[in-house]
């Protein structure tokens, strides 16, 4: 394990922000940190980083302790915050250099890092404009580029796409695959679900200070998938359908809006043909056909009650 | 090292701070222009002239005779012209028909005082009228009162005395103020109270310096990276003072080619008194911003401290306060003692003088430091 946290507690003015949180972190994993506003994952992720110190528990970072060996295991993090932390007063070459001085970097091997990591962010051209002047995509990237500049054995990205365009937001998902490739592993919070079911491997979602679930997608989806949702759009309206397709044994539930009909069945209930055949009774024929397959949003919504977004 | 990392690039963002250096730099060398032109009237004197003084001698012992003594070598004769008179009444009473401008006294127990090695002091009573006349005799006075110090220190150390007499020497020609019977014009004196307020409003970079990564978030990523808070902020702290030495340098430099400032011929220890004032200054910002922990109350404490130090050490205008109480609070005022060492040095002053000025501004610094470190725990971890 690069991380280990076990019954990590941390507490603000007597109220608990963490409670009891065991989370383990493979080596070259994408870890997805989900969880609505004030679930606890950005006080995670500060403890990990020396931001705020624990009131419990224990963090192992590179099978080390934490708060033995603080100063040597930040030398091996990089941390790409969700407000953009640069120096606008300065280039973009500055920052990058700054912050790679910092970590320790000297001479040759700061310029090298420097270019490196300016190259992998797309704004080796644009080194020499300051920082202020750069659009908020370009901020984005550079925030990451002072991040990995010293080469990080781990990478924690604390919603590094917030309101940026689409063009940057794929140029940023494409560097964490490939910065994920070169061997670092990477701690991803967002809250963009469609980003972390496309990058992570695995998942922890966290709601008031505590880790509710668990797993890689399928697992976390295979926690609410009990239904299947099938859409039909007919190419007619047929009210008695309806009342065919709800005796049908498996199916829970049916209902007709305008021309389209949705419909709720069992899981593996195998009541697909059963509908088909239903339909082709009546004068209506089928143009198209949707089946909805269990989403993370779906398995968030059912855990906490709660939208991503809340 | 990365104390010195950080250190140079506070100071290259300060520089890039246009607004920040038009207000420590620009506008202190637009009013040295303004006012120095203003107030340097085209008639006036260029060197000193003879200065009128009153001299009661009632003690009849040796010490004062050899004062005696030194008021007749030729070249204190060349400052000042000195009438006898026999009373402290008598002396008085000239000062108030303004028939002299300052009364040297000397009360009948001096000399018994000195070798019963009690306080013994020469009394100088001024006229408000000319405030440089009258400081240069005070430093004319000062000289014979060092050389009578070093002799007593000599003597107790048996040193031989036999040949100690008051000669025309270089170490009397040093004490003197304007030494070489220069007065410094208008533009020569508001150069340095300006050169004073230049460095004054650097207390905001030093505030800031400290707040910034508070509201900029980039003490996310100081904090979790591998180096120590208290890396950083000595980092800032010494680019902040290197950014206000540079500034004094250019200020200087350009003051001295473009306006022709008279800065004096000790350019390394002009320097150093700007060294140690913006050490000093560094400070009061540094302190300014961890007493009140926040930036905006920080920025407009010190906007209105720099306003008023300079305004009660004169700088802006020359201030006569007529009060003998505030004339010594006043001189325990950072930028007066500034001011004053910078004076002295420029015009080969008081030595003297000098060495407390320093002593003050390092013993003010050190106390604004230990107050930083001890609220800086709280508000800067």
């Amino acid at each position: 394990m690069i991380l280990e946290i076990k019954n990590l507690v941390k507490r603000f003015n007597g109220n608990i922000a963490v409670d009891n949180v065991n989370i383990s972190i493979k080596e070259g994993e994408i870890f997805g940190l989900l969880g609505p506003n004030g679930a606890g994952k950005t006080t995670t992720i500060n403890t990990i980083i020396g931001l705020a110190k624990i009131d419990g528990g224990e963090i192992t970072i590179f099978g080390k302790n934490i708060k033995s060996y603080e100063m040597e295991i930040k030398k091996d993090i990089g941390i790409v915050p969700q407000d953009i932390a640069l120096y606008e007063d300065m280039t973009a070459y500055e920052n990058a250099t700054f912050f790679g001085r910092l970590y320790g970097l000297r001479d040759g091997f700061l310029k090298d890092s420097v270019e490196e990591a300016l190259h992998f962010t797309g704004l080796w051209d644009k080194r020499h404009e300051l920082t202020k002047r750069f659009s908020g995509g370009m901020k984005r990237r550079l925030n990451i580029a002072c991040a990995i500049v010293h080469h990080p054995k781990l990478i924690i990205m604390d919603e590094p796409t917030v309101g940026i365009d689409p063009q940057s937001r794929n140029h940023i998902l494409k560097s964490i695959r490939k910065l994920n490739e070169m061997g670092s592993t990477i701690i991803y919070t967002s809250h963009y679900m469609e980003e972390v079911e496309e990058l992570c491997t695995y998942i922890t979602i966290m709601d008031h200070g505590k880790v509710i679930a668990k797993g890689t997608k399928d697992e976390l989806k295979g926690l609410i998938a009990f239904e299947e949702k099938t859409t039909f759009e007919l190419s007619g309206m047929n009210y008695t359908v309806v009342d065919h397709i709800k005796k049908i044994n498996g199916v829970k539930d049916c209902t007709m809006k305008g021309k389209t009909i949705s419909v709720i069945s069992q899981k593996n209930s195998k009541t697909l043909g059963k509908i088909i055949d239903a339909i082709s009774s009546t004068d209506c024929e089928i143009i198209s056909l949707s089946i909805d397959k269990p989403t993370l949003e779906g398995v968030f919504l059912t855990l906490t009650g709660r939208t991503l977004r809340d | 090292m990365k104390i010195f990392h950080i250190a140079y690039y506070t100071m290259i963002r300060n520089f890039r701070d246009k607004k920040s250096i038009l207000l420590t730099l620009g506008l202190p060398i637009l009013l040295i222009l303004i006012i120095g032109t203003a107030l340097n009237s085209a008639d006036s004197p260029k060197t000193l002239d003879k200065i009128s003084v009153a001299y009661v001698n009632e003690d009849k012992g040796a010490i004062s005779k050899e004062f005696d003594a030194f008021l007749n070598i030729d070249d204190i004769k060349y400052f000042i012209d000195v009438r006898e008179e026999k009373s402290y009444e008598d002396g008085i009473k000239l000062i108030n028909e303004k028939k002299v401008e300052a009364l040297i006294y000397i009360k009948n127990d001096f000399s018994g005082s000195i070798s019963n090695e009690k306080k013994a002091v020469i009394e100088v009573y001024e006229s408000p009228l000319n405030e440089l006349h009258v400081s240069v005799v005070k430093s004319i006075v000062e000289s014979f009162i060092n050389r009578v110090n070093t002799m007593e220190v000599m003597y107790k150390m048996n040193a031989d005395l036999s040949n100690q007499k008051f000669i025309q020497d270089k170490s009397i020609m040093d004490m003197p103020i304007t030494a070489k019977g220069n007065i410094p014009r208008a533009i020569d004196y508001y150069a340095v109270t300006m050169l004073a307020v230049s460095l004054m409003y650097g207390t905001l970079f030093a505030s800031y310096a400290m707040a910034e990564d508070k509201f900029e978030n980039t003490y996310i990523r100081i904090k979790s990276s591998p180096t120590k808070a208290y890396i950083n902020y000595l980092g800032k702290t010494l680019g902040t003072i290197a950014t206000l030495l540079l500034e004094a340098i250019l200020l200087i430099v350009f003051t001295k080619y473009a306006y022709h400032v008279n800065w004096g011929s000790n350019i390394p220890m002009v320097l150093f008194l700007s060294s140690l004032f913006s050490v000093f200054v560094t400070g009061l910002g540094i302190m300014a911003y961890v007493i009140t922990n926040d930036e905006k109350k920080s920025g407009t404490f010190l906007n209105i401290l720099t306003v008023f130090l300079t305004f009660i050490s004169g700088g802006y205008v020359k201030i006569n306060f007529n009060g003998i109480i505030f004339d010594k609070l006043v001189a325990f005022v950072p930028n007066k003692m500034f001011q004053t060492a910078m004076f002295n040095t420029i015009y080969d002053g008081s030595m003297h003088q000098t060495q407390a000025c320093i002593i003050g501004l390092i013993v003010i610094t050190v106390m604004i430091f230990f107050i930083v470190a001890g609220f800086g725990r709280r508000v800067l971890d």
